[in-house]
């Protein structure tokens, strides 16, 4: 039971750190009518970035810059490249996107080389919280949290208190009401943009140590994040939190199940067939080995069943 | 028996009621206009004959068939087609490509991929001819894309008329043109609908009045009354739900 | 008169593929070439997808794979004496296989077009090689699935040993491919398919269901893919499941868009391109997938047409602009991509060289001379270089925006 507790923290913590990607995906769609191809690379920039700051101070200086990093050169990218892009329609700006991606990791090879990088946790957060029937609960996983948690906070009382929020507002339910209302759209477009990459840096900063901070984590990454966004309902803050969670917590209880098919029959009484053949490694494949195909699994199917997703109201 | 036939029908978006029973005929050969203030349903009626919604409650029929329920694929099939407000064309074909794909259905090449377009049927020969019939001969191998408005508007209509519907639907013909451009597509329509049965939508109340054989007045989601323009005209509901201003 | 020098031109094209094995091209050419043919019909049957039908695909590698791991374990059933087909047949098999699971997957894939095909290609895409890693008893996990082509049952009497063989055989499979592909654009369904790519609304209001029109196509695509993995099959004789990776499904999308996807003969452009640029670029430097990766989002952002659009349209801005306007022209602009480019070289050269070398401290050779990384006089010259480009790029925009309309792509 206490395993079970444990797994699941760890899964809202995943969870979270999704959460603070795709949140920013999400408004950035909603608004934009753009699916950010390259939005994990931004959380790898923000792993970087963090890295080289804290190789130069503290961990502290790369956790308020780095984010403000990303989120000024993804304002500038939004200016000097989707904008251009724009008036080719959608797929040329998700071919952006994705051409975007595809630089910013060689771009990350080039500079900070194949291998990952040391990004560690501060000395300051690195000891044990608490221990629960043995196992450790460490300071730097509940100071993730607490960011998570402020992260969410931040964004829900900027939608609500702020002019810029309330007209982010307005887009998400009724995206052709901004240009009627004569605000100025493009200007919007990079706050709205580069705020999202950022959040994006700063999960990446807290995110990189506690994972690896290698070029291959925007890959990684990117793609669980179109589930998590397809899955919410594009353009549905709600649906996407609910989705980092379910994901998140789904992935991460998989990883401890290893009950087989050849295990579930011989506790049934019965004896595996003898595993020969093509395709004998379904008698031996546990949910743990499907954790990674999970998400894919799972986008698939609501796809075919509820193309909205959970909590969208808009199809495409 | 009308051609066209609308019985109770609603349509209900969420507590929104845009469409509240409407009851209508429309009649073989017949050209009936609909009109109404902004906002009255004109175009979901529209949406709701053409397909592209289905109704709340009530049906459509056509030739006697129900039609409601059905994909706007399937209505354009039994003999409907409509033209958009807003010209919905293939901006990135050339004019002759358009009519082409405007004429496929109706030619009976279905999807097929074993001839050349151009070898099925006489589809190059009724293109051509429907070309001149709508004025833009000049225009064949020009990107739809780059017409001037009102000809994206013939060619809109054009691609109405293409598959050879017995009931067309225009929604707005005219909508965007000026003073000129207006009279000359009146005459145009005119000359589209003989032999046809046609609905429009239509603002512009000099092109309702000389074309239309019967008028409907739709306001807030219901037919308040239905008749020649002169009654239309005479009738005092319709002066004072619509026409009150202008007369 | 265009198509005849579209056709004239491949027919060129053709003669030349089909003579060059004969004048002593060396071995690497013919691999070269091979390799060329493969990648033309994949990409083309890409862009039955994108261009003709608007369905952007991230995931079309899951059908060559299907195409490369059925015809694998085809060539060894026919050289196991289980199947009667001769070689040359092989590729009807691949084509087969990449139909039927496009049958399949393209049932729940064209429901939508736009962002949720996409990602939904993505979906599969990545289910597609999750599943390929499960199974190393079918795709052979990291050593993968070989096979043996001389099975000694071909139509021809040719053993298919020898390289200049099997090139023939993918040859000609290559230009039936990419013939059948280019007439099947020009059907009803391929008017349509451009129909529903434009407006998807109102092919519905012409009698049509785009559903099926997408569905056709996306079927013929994956046919298509299928028979290129076949191709693949025969010329490399192994496979693992890399082939169908996400790696290979955005290689074929770089390479058809920069291509251009509006030209039924743009993928082939883009094909030999890419292969050409590869090959050559990844001697010259070891950081060109990042040169790669910076040409794909230029073409993107200034030539949406691809290549072919700037090939096409050359010769009429050309002409517009006369001699003095093209001198003008080419005064601009020269300096700036020679800047911008000899900048980005210069600097990512340096960077690759510190962070990737084996010793950084070792000079490294740029533009012929040899250059420390220690110093930072080389790192000041290409910011400067950079700089200056990107400012004379701002100006020159600035002075021709006037006078340029929209249709500012070709200078």
């Amino acid at each position: 039971m206490d395993t079970f507790i444990f797994v699941l923290v760890n899964g809202l913590l995943y969870g979270m750190l999704l959460f603070m990607l795709s949140s920013g995906l999400t408004l950035i769609f909603s608004l934009m009518g753009v699916l950010n191809f390259a939005h994990a690379s931004f959380y790898m920039l923000g792993a970087y970035f963090a890295y080289q700051l804290s190789s130069f101070g503290s961990f502290w200086l790369g956790l308020i810059l780095a984010p403000l990093l990303v989120g000024v050169l993804g304002a500038a990218i939004e200016r000097f490249g989707l904008r251009v892009v724009h008036k080719h329609g959608h797929v040329a700006e998700l071919l952006f996107t994705f051409g975007l991606a595809y630089l910013i990791e060689e771009l990350v090879r080039l500079i900070w080389g194949r291998q990952p990088v040391p990004y560690r946790i501060p000395e300051s957060l690195d000891f044990t919280l608490f221990t629960v029937s043995g196992i450790d609960y460490s300071a730097y996983r509940a100071f993730m949290l607490l960011i998570a948690v402020a992260m969410f906070v931040a964004v829900l009382l900027l939608l609500k208190r702020t002019r810029v929020g309330l007209m982010v507002q307005a887009a998400l339910s009724h995206p052709d009401v901004l240009w009627a209302m004569g605000h100025n759209v493009p200007r919007l477009f990079m706050l709205v943009f580069g705020g999202g990459v950022a959040l994006a840096g700063l999960a990446g900063v807290i995110g990189g140590n506690y994972l690896v901070t290698e070029p291959g984590m925007a890959q990684q990454m990117g793609t669980i994040l179109f589930v998590i966004v397809v899955f919410g309902g594009l353009g549905s803050l709600l649906g996407a939190f609910l989705a980092s969670l379910i994901i998140g917590i789904a992935q991460t209880l998989m990883v401890t199940m290893d009950t087989t098919l050849s295990d579930l029959v011989a506790a049934l009484g019965g004896t595996a067939p003898n595993a020969t053949g093509m395709f004998r490694e379904i008698w031996t494949i546990a949910p743990s080995n499907l954790a990674p195909v999970f998400p894919y699994l799972l986008l698939v199917i609501l796809l075919i069943v509820r193309p909205r997703g959970l909590l969208g109201t808009r199809d495409s | 028996m009308s051609i066209l036939s609308i019985n109770g029908l609603h349509k209900n978006f969420g507590a929104a009621k845009i469409i509240q029973g409407i009851d209508l005929n429309i009649e073989e050969g017949e050209f009936h206009a609909v009109i109404g203030p902004n906002g009255a349903g004109k175009s979901t009626l529209f949406n709701l004959i053409s397909g592209q919604f289905s109704p709340s409650a009530g049906e459509v029929t056509l030739h006697g068939q129900r039609i409601s329920g059905l994909r706007p694929y399937q209505i354009n099939r039994r003999g409907l087609s409509r033209s958009f407000q807003v010209s919905n064309i293939f901006a990135q074909m050339n004019v002759f490509e358009n009519l082409r794909c405007a004429l496929m259905w109706s030619s009976g090449v279905g999807y097929c991929f074993w001839r050349r377009a151009a070898r099925s049927g006489d589809i190059d020969a009724r293109a051509h001819a429907l070309m001149d019939e709508i004025g833009l001969t000049a225009r064949g191998t020009d990107m739809a894309g780059n017409l001037s408005y009102a000809e994206q508007r013939a060619l809109e209509v054009g691609m109405t008329i293409a598959g050879g519907a017995s009931v067309l639907l225009f929604d707005e013909p005219t909508a965007g043109m000026n003073h000129h451009e207006v009279e000359t597509f009146a005459t145009f329509l005119k000359k589209i609908a003989e032999g046809r049965t046609v609905m429009m939508v239509e603002h512009d109340m000099n092109v309702v009045f000389s074309l239309a054989d019967r008028i409907s007045v739709l306001v807030y989601g219901q037919i308040i009354a239905t008749g020649k323009p002169e009654d239309i005209r005479a009738d005092p509901a319709v002066r004072e739900a619509y026409l009150g201003a202008d007369a | 008169m265009k198509r005849t020098l579209i056709i004239l031109a491949a027919l060129v094209a053709l003669g030349a593929a089909l003579t060059l094995p004969y004048l002593g091209a060396g071995r690497f050419v013919i691999v070269l070439l091979t390799q060329l043919a493969i990648m033309v019909t994949f990409a083309m049957s890409y862009n039955v997808n994108l261009g003709q039908t608007g369905l952007l695909s991230f995931g079309h590698a899951v059908y060559l794979g299907a195409g490369v791991f059925s015809s694998l374990y085809l060539i060894t059933a026919i050289g196991a004496g289980h199947v009667a087909l001769p070689l040359e047949m092989v590729p009807l098999g691949g084509a087969f296989a990449g139909f039927t699971l496009a049958a399949i997957l393209g049932l729940v894939s064209v429901r939508r077009a736009g962002v949720i095909f996409a990602m939904i290609s993505l979906g599969l895409a990545e289910l597609a090689v999750a599943a390929a890693m499960l199974f190393p008893s079918v795709f052979g996990g990291e050593q993968g699935v070989s096979t043996d082509r001389m099975v000694d049952f071909s139509l021809t009497g040719l053993g298919y040993g020898r390289p200049q063989e099997i090139y023939m055989l993918v040859l000609v499979w290559a230009v039936i491919s990419v013939a059948a592909m280019v007439y099947l654009s020009r059907t009803p369904l391929g008017r349509l398919a451009n129909a529903v790519r434009d407006n998807p609304q109102r092919v519905e209001y012409l009698g049509y269901a785009p559903y099926w029109i997408r569905y056709i196509q996306f079927c013929i695509a994956g046919t298509f893919a299928g028979l290129a993995g076949s191709l693949f099959a025969l010329t490399y004789e192994i496979a693992n499941a890399s082939v169908l990776g996400i790696h290979m499904s955005a290689n074929v999308l770089i390479a058809t868009y920069l291509g251009g996807i509006t030209y039924v003969l743009g993928p082939v452009v883009g094909a030999l391109m890419v292969t050409l640029l590869e090959i050559n670029l990844s001697r010259l430097t070891e950081a060109w997938l990042f040169y790669y990766g910076l040409l794909f989002i230029a073409i993107i952002l200034f030539a949406p047409r691809g290549i072919t659009g700037l090939l096409v349209d050359a010769p009429g801005a050309f002409r517009r602009a006369g001699i003095s306007g093209m001198v003008t022209t080419l005064a601009r602009w020269v300096p700036v991509v020679g800047l911008i480019g000899g900048g980005t070289v210069i600097l990512v050269e340096l960077c690759y060289h510190v962070s990737n070398s084996f010793d950084p401290r070792e000079p490294l050779t740029l533009f012929w001379t040899p250059v420390s990384a220690q110093n930072w006089a080389p790192w000041i010259t290409g910011a400067v270089m950079m700089v200056a480009g990107l400012g004379l790029f701002a100006l020159n925009r600035r002075n021709a925006a006037p006078r340029r309309p929209q249709t500012g792509d070709a200078s």
